[in-house]
Parts: C-alpha cells; structure tokens; sequence
C-alpha cells in the first residue's frame, strides 16, 4: 500500500502514484486495496518537510497502530503525523478493489474524502478517535446521493473491538449502494469542527454528465440544444446523454465553446482534443473539467476546417480509453463560410471605400486649398488692379496739372501759378498719403475734391458746389479715397470745359441707409449707350467692380442719367450708413 | 522754309502753352491754326491743309487717333502730345511716330519739330501714320506691323517675321525669317520694351530674342539658345532665369 499526497491532488495522482509509502507495513506495490484501513493523516515527509494530508494505511489486523504512528518517538520517515480530526475515519474497502482514490469533496472547512467502489463491494467505516470516553459526544449521519439521509443524526451505533484493536472504537457501519454515492459524516456536537466525512461511490457509469453546450459567437452566444438558435450548427442529439451527433460550425465563426456538465465531487475529469485537419492527426491534452462542470473550449485549438472530438474521461495514473468510460464529442470544423467570406469581402469593401473617402477627402481638401488659394490671389489681383487704378487716375491728372502749371509760368501769371502749384502739392500729398488706405472719412473726400475743382476753376474757369447733407457727419464716413475724382474730373472735361455758365454740382446725401455721392453737371450730356465719353467712366466702372468683389454684398452702384441737359452720376453705397 | 503747324488740344491752357513754346523755341514754326477738339481740328487741317499737326490723343467726344482715321491720306506731320496714355504711346512708339509728353520739355520739342522739318523737306508719304492706323484698328491682333527706320526708309515688318534682334552701339540690327536684316538707326532697349508682349526676350545686353523661334537651350558657354534657323545667341548669367521662365511660358502657350 502507498502513502498518497493528497496536496495538489492532480500532481499528485499522475507523480506520487505508485511510490512505495515509508511505512514498514506498506506491502508491495499494488494499486488495489489490500487489507488495510485508511486514515487520512497531516504529516511532513522529512524528505520534503512539506506539511501536507496523506493517506494512511493502517494493517486490519493492527487497527491500533495508528496511535503507534501518531507517537513521535514512532521511526518514520513522516514527523508529526497527526488526524485530519479527532474522529479519525478509518475506511475498509474491499482488498481486491482497484482505482478507488477519487477526488475530495469540500464541506466548508472540511474535505470530504472519496472512493470509488465499482465491485459492488462493501465498505467499513471505523472511527478510532472515538471511543467509550467520548462517543456521546459524536453524531453522525449517512446520505445517499446527496438528496436521502438514509440514516438522519444519530448517536453512535456501536463501539467495537475487533481488527487487532486493543481498546474499543467506533464501528460506524458497512455500507453498500449499487450505482449510488453515500456519504458518512461525523461531528462533535460539543464542537462542530470536529468533523469528518467520507464519501463511497458506487457508481459504474464514471462518465461525465452532459447538461449543456454554449456556443459563443461574436456579440452572441446561444444553447447548441435548441435548433431553432443554434444557426443549424447541431441538428441530431444523442437521445441518452444529449451529445450532439451533426455538431458542425465554418471556421473562425466561434469564439469558444462551453461544455457544461453535472456537478459532481467524487470525480475528476481530463479533456484531450484529437484533431483530424490537413496537418494531420493530432491528440492533446486540454485540461480538465472544473470543479462546477465546465469546460471552456477556446477556438484557438480548433481554427482548422477539419474533424474533431473531445474525449472526456475519469483522470487516473493511466489512462484507459476504455471505450465505456469515455465521453466522446464529435464536431466538424468547416471552412469559412459563405457568410463569413462575405462579410470578410464586405470588410474588405468597407475598407477599400474608406481608403477611396480618404483619399477624396484629401483631393477635395487640396482642391478647395487651391480654390481658397485662387480666391485670395483673385482678391489680392483685385487689390493690386485697384491700386493700379487709383495710379493710373493720378498720373493722368497730375501731368495735366503740371501743364497747366507751365503754361502759367509761361504766361508770367505768377500768382496763378502759385495758387495752382499750392493746391497740386495738396492734391499730390493726398493722392499718396491715400494710396495705402483702403477708406478715408467723407470729410477728408470732400476737402480732396474742393482742392481739385478749384484747380480745375483755374483752367476751365466754371462754378460749383460742394454740398454735404446736414444729416451727415463726414467725419465718420469713410468711403474709398478718390472714388469720384475720375467722374468729377470727367464733368471738368467733358460737362463743363470752356463752355461759360457751366456749374458742377457735388453732394452726398444721405438715402435711408444708403450713402449718395452724386456729381452733375449742366453739359451738353452724351450717348450711355454709346458709352465713349472716354477714361473717366470706364476708370469709376472699373473701380466699383473691383470694389464690389472686395466688399461683401457688392455695395457700390453706379448709375448714369444724362440728357441734353446735364448729366447726374451717382454712386450709392448701399447699406452704408 | 517755314513749315505751317497746327495745334489740336481740348485744354485752352495747352493750347496757350504749346503756342508760347513753339514761337519762343522753335523758329521757322508758323502756327497756321488752333483747334479744341477732334472734330474742329479736322475742319481746321483740310481749310489750312498744314505740315504738321501737334495732336493731343485724350480729347472728349473724339481723339487725337480717331481724327486721324478720318483721313484716307495723311498728308501731313504728327507729333502726339499727351499726359498718360501707355496705350496710346505703345501704338505710337510701334510706328516710329514721335510724341512728347506733358507738361512739354523743350529740349524734345525742338527735337521733334526738326525731324518733323527733315521729314517735310524729303517730302515723304507718311506711311508710319497708315501703321498706326492698322495697329489701332486691330490692337488685338498678334502680329502687329511694327516699323523699322532708318536713315534711308522705314521698313514695316510683321512682329512674328523677327528671329531676333542684336544690337550695335545705338543701332540695332534685325533678323528676320527671310534672312533679310534690317539695320534701325534706335536703341535696343526701345524695341525690347516695345516687342516684350509679343514673346521676345531679352538673353544678353545685346540680344533680343523672339521666343517662338527658339529650338532648344544648350548648356554650352553657360546657357546658349539654338534657334531653328541654327544661330545660337548667348545668354548672359543675369538673364538665364528670365529665359527659362519664358522659355516654359512661350511652350505652355
């Protein structure tokens, strides 16, 4: 018989089993059960001097050696051997019986340990830590699959002596349920945590018990049980045990699948994974199934289109493959499917359409950077033709000045000439402390014309009138500089020049919120058609177009009456004021 | 011999002012008449049928140009007188016509009354007022007739007939396509400015090149211009730039 770990139980199982335990009395190795009772014991193997829970074998015909174990003066390789509780359980199964270690079972503080009977063969239960001194202290009680108390808290049936036992001891029962699971518990009524409990189990079906299969998809999950959700991924099922028979899904549609089996606590289970895919056959071993029943199986193992089956089986020191104690889970993985090759084009698309917006949202970016590029040289060429406008009103007015001038110099008409130069320099100075401004104040306007039309005076000899409306303060209103000199120069010209009684009238005025700047004149007039009264015109034309494309809503209108008579120009500067 | 003159301006000032000028510095100058517009002045011209006309372009109603074209046959000598007019000056400087400017230096006027004299005393048709008609009437076109004087006479060449022109101390010869070459008794300098519209190019101080006939630019000699008759004209360092500019400019066009 063997010392059994019971620390890491799993480690322990595949590694410690088999090792011949320390104790003299340990017969040869054998994996069945021999005549011994088994004491579950807190030890430290000096070896080790890991403190940790062994079984103990104790001989059936030397019950008391247990005490002798637990005696430090006792030579062992284990220090310190004492009773997982003061009940101290002894189990006595059949001798012959094989593969009975199972797993533990967890009572609060307390683990539970099982066995597995599958000879229909009877099992002893001992308690030597009970005896005539204190078994009116205990109580015990035996539960049949964890659903009947077959025997409800009761005292101590009987204490005995017998097993080579030189005291009495608790004799707490043979127990015996084909197919079934009884569990025996024992506790101090004086102190409930003195306890201790044991579990048999019968059963020969050490299968797994299927409840359900969950399959999670992206965003959604669903039961495999229920064809109407299952997206046609099982139609048939095992009527017994509800393992799917059609189990079959396209390739990287599932994220896992989540075997969920009946809890149980008497045994382990390990999952292995055989693969038949076009890399070949392949088996592995996954994991096992968790202490609630679930396994989780994640799609990473199962990415290529190809058969595969989950085998469930009991974890012991050797596999068996015993075809009768294996769960087995077919499924098909198929190749990416229709939808999922459309949805990868459709992403594909998607992507693709993104790229294009991208891009032309970039064209359209640089397009419309070129067209605010083009719209600001259109305004700074408007700007420049404006200023070119603006020189090429002066020169031609100051070239005719200066002759005028020179013609009084010529005339010795010194005076003139004096009063004439006087005004030019004013009018020269204006003209190019202007030329960098956009608006000057009517007033400013206004006091430029006066000089202009008294240089005019001179050399055409005519009256005239500069009026601004009361209403108006020319101090405050700014206007484009200069903007009727080339029509107040056309009046000089063409309305009045070298005529007698001819007067030029000048005025702003205002009109609602409209700004008039009109200039008349009583000349002989002209043909607006025709539209050949030369540079002046076609310079202010030109001029309030530039300025409509500057200015937002194109305030400037220019508008011509001309008649026999006279000719009215007048310039409105809508919304202005 | 006096020659008989008349002055056509809008502005009495003007008027004044040329008459004062003319009788103070320029003798042999009988002023035959005065006119203050276009359509007097016509009137005037064909009753005192004078040698020469001084002639302001700006006028109301009509111009000094349109005056002219009123005549089938210019008979007589015109000296432009203007203010500023950069049109006006471009289409008279395109005929070989003289003009002064306003207010009037009198150094130029009598400059321009003794080659008005010399033309009178040769008797010659005045073909250069017939050119400045023609530009006038078509001044969109591409190829305007400029004219080309010298001593002798004044050639009138079309403006897409020169290869290129070079100049020789206040000479300047011109190449044209037939091979013919025309030696001008003006500066280089005038004709670059006045050709400059119509695709020509400065390459060096004493070339000028009409850009459509280039063949290609070599980098022989620091930048070289084959024109398609094989002459090569240098180009000078200060101009390369403005060369390939308008060299990429007369392709794209």
């Amino acid at each position: 018989m063997m010392i059994f770990y019971r620390k890491y139980f799993i480690v322990c199982i595949i590694a410690f089993m088999g090792i011949i335990g320390p104790l003299k009395a340990q017969p040869a190795v054998s994996d069945s059960f021999g005549h011994y009772f088994l004491f579950n014991m807190i030890t430290t193997d000096k070896r080790y001097m890991v403190r940790e829970p062994v079984y103990l074998p104790i001989s059936d015909t030397a019950l008391n050696q247990v005490f002798d174990e637990m005696n430090p003066a006792h030579n062992s390789t284990l220090i310190n051997i004492r009773p997982l509780s003061p009940v101290m359980l002894g189990v006595k199964l059949n001798p012959n019986l094989r593969h009975f270690y199972s797993t533990i079972a967890q009572s609060i503080s307390q683990p539970y340990y099982t066995f597995l009977i599958q000879d229909s063969s009877d099992a002893i239960l001992v308690a030597m830590g009970i005896n005539l001194t204190n078994y009116r202290d205990f109580l015990y009680h035996v539960v049949e699959n964890d659903s009947t108390e077959l025997i409800p808290w009761s005292p101590i049936p009987k204490l005995e002596q017998s097993y080579g036992a030189d005291k009495p001891y608790a004799f707490l029962g043979k127990f015996n349920a084909p197919g079934k699971q009884i569990m025996v518990e024992v506790y101090n009524t004086k102190n409930y945590s003195i306890r201790e409990g044991v579990i048999f189990d019968w059963r020969n079906d050490l299968k797994p018990v299927l409840s359900q299969i969950i399959v999670e998809l992206k965003g959604a999950y669903f039961n495999l049980a229920y064809p109407a959700i299952n997206r046609g991924y099982a139609s048939r099922f095992n009527r017994i045990n509800g393992v799917p028979e059609d189990f079959r899904f396209p390739a990287d549609s599932v994220r896992n699948i989540t075997f969920q089996f009946k809890k149980q606590e008497t045994l382990l289970h390990s999952v292995h994974l055989i693969s038949q895919t076009k890399k070949g056959q392949d088996t592995l071993m996954l994991g096992f199934i968790d202490q609630h029943g679930y396994f989780v199986l994640d799609r990473e193992y199962c990415r290529q289109p190809g058969r595969y089956e989950l085998v469930f089986q009991r974890q012991q020191k050797y596999p068996s493959w015993e075809e009768s104690q294996l769960l087995r889970i077919p499924f098909e993985v198929l190749p990416a499917s229709a939808r999922d090759i459309s949805m990868k084009y459709v992403l594909l698309l998607a992507g693709i359409v993104l790229v294009v917006l991208f891009l032309l949202m970039l064209f359209f970016q640089r397009v419309n950077k070129r067209r605010v590029r083009r719209i600001a040289q259109q305004k700074e060429s408007a700007q420049l033709k404006l200023k070119s406008v603006r020189s090429q009103l002066n020169p031609h007015f100051m070239f005719n000045a200066l002759s005028s001038i020179q013609n009084l110099m010529n005339k010795q008409a010194t005076d003139d000439a004096n009063r004439y130069l006087n005004r030019f320099a004013i009018l020269t100075r204006a003209a190019l402390d202007n030329s960098e401004k956009d608006m000057i104040s009517l007033e400013d306007e206004w006091r430029i014309v006066d000089n202009y039309l008294q240089m005019e005076q001179l050399r055409f000899g005519f009256s005239y009138t500069l009026y601004s409306d009361p209403a108006l303060h020319p101090a405050d209103i700014e206007v484009p500089p200069m903007l009727l000199q080339p029509l107040i120069e056309n009046a000089v010209k063409h309305g009045v020049a070298g005529k007698k009684d001819r007067h030029i009238t000048v005025q702003a005025k205002q009109s609602g919120h409209d700004l008039q700047l009109i200039v008349e004149d009583n000349g002989e007039g002209f043909d607006i058609a025709k539209n050949n009264t030369g540079f002046g015109l076609k310079l202010s034309q030109e001029r309030i177009e530039l300025l409509n494309e500057l200015y937002p809503g194109k305030p400037f209108r220019l508008n011509i009456q001309s008649s026999g008579t006279g000719t009215i120009i007048t310039i409105t500067l809508n919304k202005w004021i | 011999m006096n020659i008989r003159c008349v002055l056509i301006d809008d502005e009495v000032n003007n008027l004044e002012n040329l008459q004062y000028l003319l009788q103070q510095y320029c003798p042999g100058v009988e002023i035959a008449g005065s006119a203050g517009s276009a359509v007097e002045g016509i009137q005037l011209i064909k009753a005192v049928n004078p040698d020469l006309v001084l002639l302001d372009i700006q006028m109301p109603a009509k111009s000094g140009f349109d005056l002219l074209k009123s005549f089938d046959t210019v008979s007589f000598e015109v000296i432009f007188v203007t203010a500023y007019d950069q049109y006006g000056i471009q289409a008279i400087k395109f005929s070989a016509l003289d003009y002064l400017l306003k207010p009037v230096d009198v150094d130029d006027l009598k400059q321009a009354i003794d080659k008005a004299k010399q033309r009178i005393a040769l008797k010659q048709q005045n073909s250069n007022i017939t050119n400045l008609i023609a530009y006038l009437q078509k001044p969109q076109q591409e190829s305007p007739r400029i004219a080309l004087p010298n001593l002798l006479q004044t050639h009138y060449v079309k403006v897409n007939e020169i290869l290129h022109c070079e100049a020789s101390d206040n000479y300047t010869h011109f190449f044209l396509k037939n091979g013919e070459k025309i030696l001008v008794s003006r500066t280089l300098k005038e004709y670059a400015e006045l050709l400059k519209p119509y695709g020509f190019q400065r390459t060096h101080q004493s070339h000028l090149v009409n850009m459509h006939y280039v063949k290609s630019l070599l980098k022989e000699d620091g930048g070289t211009l084959l024109l398609q008759d094989g002459t090569k004209i240098p180009i000078s360092r200060q101009h390369l730039e403005a060369v390939k500019t308008s060299l990429s400019n007369t392709l794209n066009s």
